[in-house]
């Protein structure tokens, strides 16, 4: 009996196993078919006059349509028909120092340069700037990263710049050097200025959204990664070194930088001979999260949204909201630019328990240099400001004005997702394929947090697998409803949707990965009843392969143990352990090429050790400094490193 | 043997390959100058011998190749120069310092402090901050000329302060006037280590470094000792015109 069942299997398991290689097939064939970000939102350049130098700081739209435009190099254009082929430039003002923002108000334009918010007139209505208002000018010690962010006009008529900290030699411990670096302060039209919120370090993404303030914060110490927070008076975004100001008697913040550190280590650290260093990660240490500080100090501000460092950004800066009418079915949502990846993300919100929490996504790579500022243009595109003077970026160009234009067709993408009581419910943009969303395989979830400390920048912790036990898709297909097992409050969430496809063309996802920051958990029902898939194809195909027929595959190379992998075998886990978003193999970017690297002749055990702990002094050349990756899997480690080395042959 | 003597020659290598290689392919980038071919203005941190970094300062150029900052934390002209304006490159060059470099011949003008103050007597102290006087910086605005008039508050009064380059090249006059008055203002028109008289129009600061000349009949000029030198006090009502020859 025995025999026959076995004969029979064996006979029918090549069958089986192509059945399932030519289904599994039409995935892989579909996936190659499927449209990227460029089929749906098209980058276009801003046509400048030959010779311009567009370091843009500061964008902002007249209501006439004029496109404002500030530089780095203090200019200012008015850009007179922006979303056209032939947009013209006009010379507003010049001299200006550092102008990273502006607001145009009752005819005058109000900008935030590196010492004072100044109200610029054309009172004699040649075109050009001729009265140079002096609003407030706040104290700066002349410190290179003093940078001052703004203005961004409150539905009250008032303004809010925000201030970058000072950078010391010991650059991994910024300090605030001079009143109110590190904060937000509020100030009217006349010059009277109300310090609004401390704990600020990089700043550079202020935000007016509906009527609130909000800001993104760059990756450092206390940093963990770039996120979105929401400003309130009197809150404490995090960084201690601005808490130095709260004794001063307009302060709406009691908090002291003594209390502060009585309860947390700076990381002040010096060798044996008293020099300082940049502190590193400790790999195994009992670590504390943002969210296990507020309950010391309720005054500290959550994340909205964690923008994941090296994917959805490395130097965060502007969030703007996509009005009704602009982009399809993403109006109403988000989207944040990043200075470093020249990318900008997609971020969609909603509020449990009367706290702001969500989604984010990669919304659209490559632009020509490091995106700084976003405004909205008439026609319902969106100028892109770039500029990454500095620290160096993705893109061939050191600075650009282009625009995003959406060509009005729906891509597949998980349109919202939103937090239930057991689990996740992900909107689609566009109806997907019963089959494949209903199967659990089809999606993967992991929960990760960040680490609040004083080390430059955090590798993700506590990594686990969240599974997903369960799936109630909606009648009209657009919303599958996923039953989730280990979800934690305030971790943020890895949905990976790589398995489901749109019904009409089965398209994959656009972009199949979600960044979910929980920071609450909805109560209410769960989900029950009929209609709830628990049927997992992996599941079926482990129990088909277990016997000992091999899977029809291409057999693998042997790798001799010396033998360097090759860059299609390294590009997956470059790609996974998300170095791509700073290094490539030749080219310089936010880091150096992998071949300059190869020429500095590491051992393999010094190129993983680096990888946990990186040595900036390494490379004074590149200004932005690699944070430290433990989460980089030993194996991954050596094989990188083994093709690193093999570059130098070249 | 032979493998460590290769490590250390590796090592040897690396050591120097690295510097070696810092200064083969880190090319020196080009100087960004700015030059003055029209009326031009660019703020800038600029960097003083004496009185450290000016972080509120304005520079002012001018095509006759005569140029000067402004400090506008002060409501002072802290230095004057003549030939190529302005040197870029320590603000525009990666990230910079925020700060740009005279060209030229420069004189500088001492530790910046106010121009104006309220003294009880022309024998007080000339005040060494702005502290107790309301001094708040207004901006300035720009003729069809593109000449800046700076503005700020002193005192509760409004001061408005416009410098212009002499056509004959030889310096700065400035022009400074209020709509009211508040007794007790003096200007100081220079400190120095020693100032002599030439004439009751024209003094001469730190050996000819450079001359203050009174454009406007007036009040009578006093020359006085300090601490630290000398300095030229006159008292102001509401208006003054003077020049500064370098």
């Amino acid at each position: 009996m025995k025999n026959i069942i076995s004969k029979t299997y064996n006979k029918l398991l090549p069958v089986l196993v192509a059945t399932y290689l030519i289904a599994g097939s039409n995935y892989a064939f579909a996936q190659a078919e499927s449209p990227k970000e460029d089929d749906y939102f098209k980058i276009k350049n801003v046509v400048a006059p030959a010779g311009s130098i567009l370091e843009i700081g500061g964008l902002c739209t007249l209501p006439n349509g004029t496109l404002a435009a500030t530089t780095r190099r203090g200019d200012i254009y008015m850009i007179e028909n922006p979303h056209t082929q032939n947009p013209v430039f006009k010379k507003f003002a010049s001299g200006l120092h550092e102008v990273l923002g502006a607001e145009y108000v009752d005819g005058s334009l109000y900008v935030a340069q590196r010492g004072e918010l100044t109200k610029l007139t054309d009172t004699n209505k040649d075109g050009k700037a001729d009265l140079f208002e002096t609003v407030y000018a706040w104290p700066i010690t002349g410190n290179y990263h003093e940078y001052s962010f703004g203005p961004k006009l409150a539905p009250d008529g008032t303004f809010f710049v925000t201030l970058n900290l000072g950078f010391p030699d010991e650059w991994w411990h910024p300090q605030s050097m001079a009143p109110w670096r590190g904060w937000t302060l509020n100030i009217t039209k006349d010059g009277k200025v109300t310090p609004w919120a401390a704990g600020m370090r990089s700043p550079c993404g202020i935000s007016m959204i509906d009527g609130e303030l909000w800001y993104t914060d760059n990756q450092g110490d206390w940093v963990g990664s770039g996120s979105l927070m929401r400003v309130p008076k009197g809150g404490f975004m995090g960084h201690p070194a601005s808490l130095v100001w709260t004794n001063q008697p307009n302060s709406p913040l009691k908090l002291t930088q003594e209390q502060f550190y009585a309860i947390n280590n700076p990381r002040v650290e010096r060798d044996a001979k008293g020099k300082p260093f940049k502190p590193e990660n400790i790999v195994n240490e009992v670590y504390k999260t943002k969210f296990d500080e507020k309950k010391t100090f309720p005054e500290l501000q959550m994340p909205a949204v964690w923008l994941p460092h090296a994917i959805l950004g490395i130097s965060n800066t502007e969030i703007v909201k996509i009005p009704k009418g602009s982009f399809g079915p993403f109006e109403g949502q988000l989207l944040v630019g990043d200075q470093g990846q020249s990318m900008l993300s997609r971020v969609f919100l909603e509020k449990v328990n009367g706290e702001y929490q969500g989604a984010a996504l990669a919304f659209r790579s490559g632009f020509q240099s490091g995106v700084i500022r976003l405004a909205w243009l008439q026609d319902g595109s969106l100028a892109v400001g770039e500029s990454n003077r500095g620290w160096g970026s993705a893109g061939e160009a050191t600075m650009g004005l282009q625009r995003l234009e959406w060509n009005n067709n729906v891509p597949f993408e998980m349109k919202a997702i939103r937090a239930k009581p057991d689990g996740f419910e992900i909107e689609f943009t566009q109806p997907v394929d019963k089959k494949s969303a209903e199967d659990i395989a089809s999606y993967k979830i992991e929960g990760f947090t960040y680490k609040y400390h004083g080390v430059y920048g955090s590798p993700p912790v506590a990594t686990e697998n969240c599974p997903v036990v369960g799936i109630k898709l909606s009648p009209d297909g657009l919303r599958a409803r996923l039953i989730v097992n280990n979800m934690r409050k305030s971790y943020i969430h890895t949905i990976t949707i790589d398995g489901v496809r749109e019904k009409e063309h089965f398209y994959s996802l656009v972009h199949p990965t979600a960044y979910y920051t929980l920071n609450n958990i909805p109560t209410g029902a769960k989900l029950t009843g009929a209609g709830i898939s628990k049927r997992n194809s992996s599941l079926v195909v482990a129990s088909v392969a277990k016997p000992a027929v091999k899977v029809i595959t291409t057999p693998k190379k042997a790798v001799a143990v010396n033998k360097a992998p090759t860059y299609a075998e390294i590009q997956p886990l470059l790609a996974k352990n998300t170095c791509l978003a700073c290094h490539t193999a030749d080219k310089k970017l936010v880091g150096p090429a992998y071949a300059e690297v190869a020429k500095r002749k590491y051992s393999v055990a010094q190129i993983i050790a680096l990888i946990k702990n990186p040595k900036p002094e390494h490379w004074p050349d590149y200004s932005t400094p690699m944070p430290p990756m433990p989460q980089v899997s030993a194996t991954d480690a050596t094989k990188i490193a083994q093709w690193i080395n093999s570059l130098a042959k070249k | 043997m032979k493998r460590v003597f290769l490590t250390i020659c590796s090592m040897m290598v690396f050591i120097t390959s690295t510097s070696v290689s810092h200064a083969q392919t880190r090319k020196r980038p080009d100087p960004v100058y700015i030059d003055a071919t029209e009326n031009i203005l660019v703020r800038s941190f600029i960097d003083l011998p004496v009185g450290g970094r000016v972080t509120h300062s304005v520079n002012v150029g001018s095509p006759t190749t005569v140029h000067y900052t402004y400090d506008m934390d002060k409501g002072a002209i802290v230095v004057v120069w003549r030939g190529d304006f302005l040197n870029a490159s320590s603000m525009w060059i990666e990230r910079g310092d925020g700060s740009s470099r005279v060209r030229g011949k420069a004189t500088y003008l001492g530790k910046p402090a106010l121009t104006l103050a309220k003294l009880a007597s022309d024998q007080s102290t000339w005040i060494a901050d702005t502290a107790g006087t309301g001094y708040k910086p207004k901006g300035y605005k720009l003729d069809d000329a593109g000449l800046p008039t700076f503005m700020y508050q002193l005192n509760g009064v409004q001061i408005s302060d416009a410098s212009k380059v002499m056509a004959n090249g030889e310096g700065i006059q400035r022009q400074i006037s209020s709509k009211a008055s508040t007794p007790g203002t003096y200007a100081r028109l220079a400190a120095g280590k020693q100032i002599i008289k030439l004439s009751d129009v024209l003094y001469s600061v730190d050996d000819k470094a450079y001359q203050i000349r009174l454009d406007n009949a007036g009040a009578k000029p006093v020359v006085r000792v300090t601490a630290d030198g000398q300095e030229l006090l006159i008292p102001f009502q509401n208006q003054l015109t003077y020049s500064i020859i370098f």
